[in-house]
Formats: structure tokens, C-alpha cells, sequence
């Protein structure tokens, strides 16, 4: 063991978290460098001191008018939605997306139509500049517009996508939360 | 009275803090988890109750340049976790997820106070007093004291708070992960750069 790794080893010492293999490798180090030796008596006197002012001492206790005014705090506050109603919000909105994406150029396709610009009755650069959509985008709209018709797989594969989608949304929520507790 | 007395005395106060099962207390998780299910107001002032002095000793440690506020964030933070309670999950430890909602407090404090930063002035702190030639007492002195909570107060926020939790109420590493939030392996790295820190910045007394 060098120097540098004794170091480390210290200070998971002062924590309890050697291994007995390490502390012995630790103990053999030290018994043959004063500079660790120093480091470690270093750290031991600097935790001692460091818990016996960090520990709570009976003035830190503000008693039991604390509780109460904490309780009081509490009933004096209205009603608050559960956070945890809201969790399948997430799951509906990506739902509700997917449906709308799907759905919506199938429903405007008669009123496109209807003013002759259909995909399938238009050339490509013509459609994309009434549209205002770019080039790449068009193949996208046509397939969309002429029909979606995917096999059962497909659709099933999108379905879980949501779900997923829709977990991830939960999950991120959540940490979200978590992480900006008040 | 001597500070071994008061030491004890805290040590005997909290020994009930997770619940003691042969007087029949509930334990924490037991009484969060009531707190959770049917939202007990009594469960959670038993909480309250059990680590008030934990929560407001973390705080004043936290805020060190302006303890009178410790109080009011605590009572911010219990309130917060009473708001929270769903999201403490059955079986999940309760001490780190207490500690999670008190810490993020404080930071929030802290980050509010950035526009008025206030500077405790280490240099103004005298020569080390040599009781009894132990240096563990000379910091516990009153000097000593104040230059080690200025020296925590230089510490950036989140390496104070892992290492307040890891001394105040000795805190595992699983916890403290869990109460601030980082990796395993920022814990360690965190309380180790900060033991560091502590080290140079208190160097004249550690090494009497």
C-alpha cells in the first residue's frame, strides 16, 4: 500500500468501513510511515471533536411547543391534493398525443382533399411548400395521410412504447419531486 | 454541567429513536407508515417529537450564519414532509428520507442567502488555548468551537451537509446517499474532500 491509497483507507477507517483485510493492510502501512501515522491521529482527533459538536445538544431541542407549532401548521393549512393522484397524468397525455398523431391527418384528409392538394394527387415539392413542411418531412405526412396501415405487431410495439414512455414520465416526475423537496 | 453529562443526556434521549419494541413504541417506519396510510396527525407529532432536535441541530449547523433561522426551516421541513408523506415509500428507511426533505430545505436557504453571503472571519479566531495539551479539548473550547463551525461554513453546501449527517447522527454511507441525493461514491468522495478541507483549515490545532 502507498501513501495515496492509506490515505483513502483512513479515512473509511474513521468510518468503520474497512475490511479486516484492509485495516491489516493499513495497520502494516502505518507502522512504517510517521507520515501516515501523523495523518491518521490528524483525523481521528479532527472527527472526535467534529461529533461531539455536530451531535444535538439539549439546547438544540426546542421542546414541545415545536410539535405543537408544527401541528398547528399543519391543520391551519388547506387541503392539498395528494401528490400521487397525479402520477397517471403523464401516461394519458402520451396516450392522447400518440392517438392525435395517428388520428388527426386521417381526419383531415377529407377537407385536404377537398382543395386538391391530397398527397397522392400532388407532386412532392408542390405538397411540401402549400403545406410549409420541408422535403423529409413530406414522406412522413403522405404515408400518414394515405392511411395508417400496420400489422397487429406494430401496433402493439407503439402501445408499449407509450406505456413505457409513459412510466418513464412517472419515474422522472417522481425524482423531479424528490430531488426539489421543499 | 460537564459536557460528558450533557453528551450523555442527549445519547439517553434519543436512544428511542427508531422505537423501542420492549416499551412498546412504535418504530419510525411504523408510525411513518401510519402517517402515509390515514395521514395520523398524533403518529406524525410522535415524529416530530423524536427528531426535532436532530432536524434543528442539522439546521443551525447547515445555516451557521444565521442559526435563528434553524428553527423556522425545521418546522418548514416537517410541515414539507407532512405534505410528502405519499411519497415515503412502505419499508424504505425513514431517518434518510426525513433528512433528504431537512437538507433540501436548508440548501434552498442557502441558495436564498447567496445575495447577502455573510464571511466569519477565521483570522479573527486567537491562538489555540492548550487544555490540558489535548487538542480534542482545545477545540472544544469556545474558540475552538467557533473555528470549527467557520471552517464547516466554508465547506460548500453539499459537503457540509454530508458531512454534518455522517457526525451529527452517523448517518451510513446508503443513508447519506439516500438523504442528499448523489451516488454512493459522491458520498464518500464529498465527505472525504471535506474531512480534507477541515483538516488544513484546522491544521494549528489538530497537530498541538
Amino acid at each position: 500500500m502507498n501513501c495515496r491509497s492509506a490515505k483513502d483507507q483512513i479515512q473509511k477507517s474513521l468510518d468503520t468501513a474497512l475490511t479486516p483485510g484492509e485495516g491489516a493492510r493499513l495497520d502494516a502501512h502505518l507502522a512504517s510511515c510517521a507520515a501516515c501515522r501523523q495523518a491518521r491521529d490528524e483525523h481521528r482527533r479532527l472527527a472526535r471533536a467534529a461529533r461531539r459538536w455536530a451531535r444535538p445538544q439539549p439546547e438544540d431541542d426546542p421542546g414541545d411547543a415545536f410539535t405543537a407549532e408544527v401541528l398547528a401548521r399543519i391543520a391551519a393549512r388547506p387541503a392539498r391534493v395528494p401528490t400521487r393522484s397525479l402520477v397517471w397524468m403523464p401516461l394519458a397525455a402520451t396516450s392522447l398525443l400518440l392517438a392525435l398523431l395517428l388520428r388527426l391527418p386521417g381526419l383531415l384528409r377529407p377537407s385536404l382533399d377537398s382543395v386538391g392538394i391530397a398527397a397522392l394527387q400532388t407532386p412532392g415539392w408542390l405538397a411540401a411548400n402549400l403545406r410549409g413542411v420541408p422535403g423529409d418531412a413530406l414522406v412522413v405526412w403522405s404515408t400518414l395521410t394515405t392511411g395508417v396501415s400496420l400489422p397487429p405487431w406494430a401496433w402493439a410495439a407503439l402501445l408499449a412504447a407509450a406505456v413505457v414512455n409513459g412510466m418513464l414520465c412517472i419515474q422522472a416526475r417522481q425524482t423531479r419531486i424528490q430531488r426539489s423537496l421543499p | 454541567m460537564p459536557e460528558q453529562a450533557l453528551g450523555w443526556g442527549i445519547i439517553t434521549r434519543m436512544a428511542g429513536r427508531h422505537g423501542d419494541a420492549a416499551r412498546g413504541e412504535a418504530s419510525d417506519e411504523a408510525l411513518a407508515e401510519r402517517v402515509r396510510a390515514t395521514g395520523d396527525v398524533a403518529a406524525f407529532g410522535a415524529l416530530v417529537t423524536r427528531y426535532r432536535a436532530r432536524v434543528v441541530a442539522l439546521a443551525r449547523r447547515m445555516l451557521v450564519s444565521t442559526p435563528d433561522e434553524a428553527e423556522d426551516v425545521a418546522q418548514e421541513a416537517f410541515v414539507a414532509a407532512y405534505d410528502k408523506r405519499l411519497l415515503f415509500r412502505s419499508g424504505e428507511p425513514f431517518r434518510p428520507w426525513l433528512y433528504r426533505i431537512a437538507v433540501n430545505r436548508c440548501l434552498d436557504r442557502l441558495r436564498a442567502q447567496t445575495r447577502r453571503p455573510v464571511v466569519l472571519e477565521i483570522t479573527a479566531i486567537p491562538e489555540p488555548a492548550l487544555a490540558g495539551g489535548d487538542p480534542v479539548q482545545a477545540l472544544l473550547t469556545e474558540e475552538g468551537e467557533h473555528l470549527l463551525s467557520a471552517a464547516v461554513a466554508a465547506l460548500p453546501p453539499k459537503l457540509r451537509a454530508v458531512f454534518l449527517l455522517r457526525h451529527l447522527d452517523d448517518l451510513s454511507y446508503e443513508e447519506i446517499a439516500a438523504a442528499v441525493g448523489v451516488p454512493l461514491g459522491t458520498v464518500k468522495t464529498h465527505l472525504f474532500r471535506a474531512r480534507a478541507q477541515l483538516r488544513a483549515a484546522l491544521s494549528e490545532y489538530l497537530t498541538l
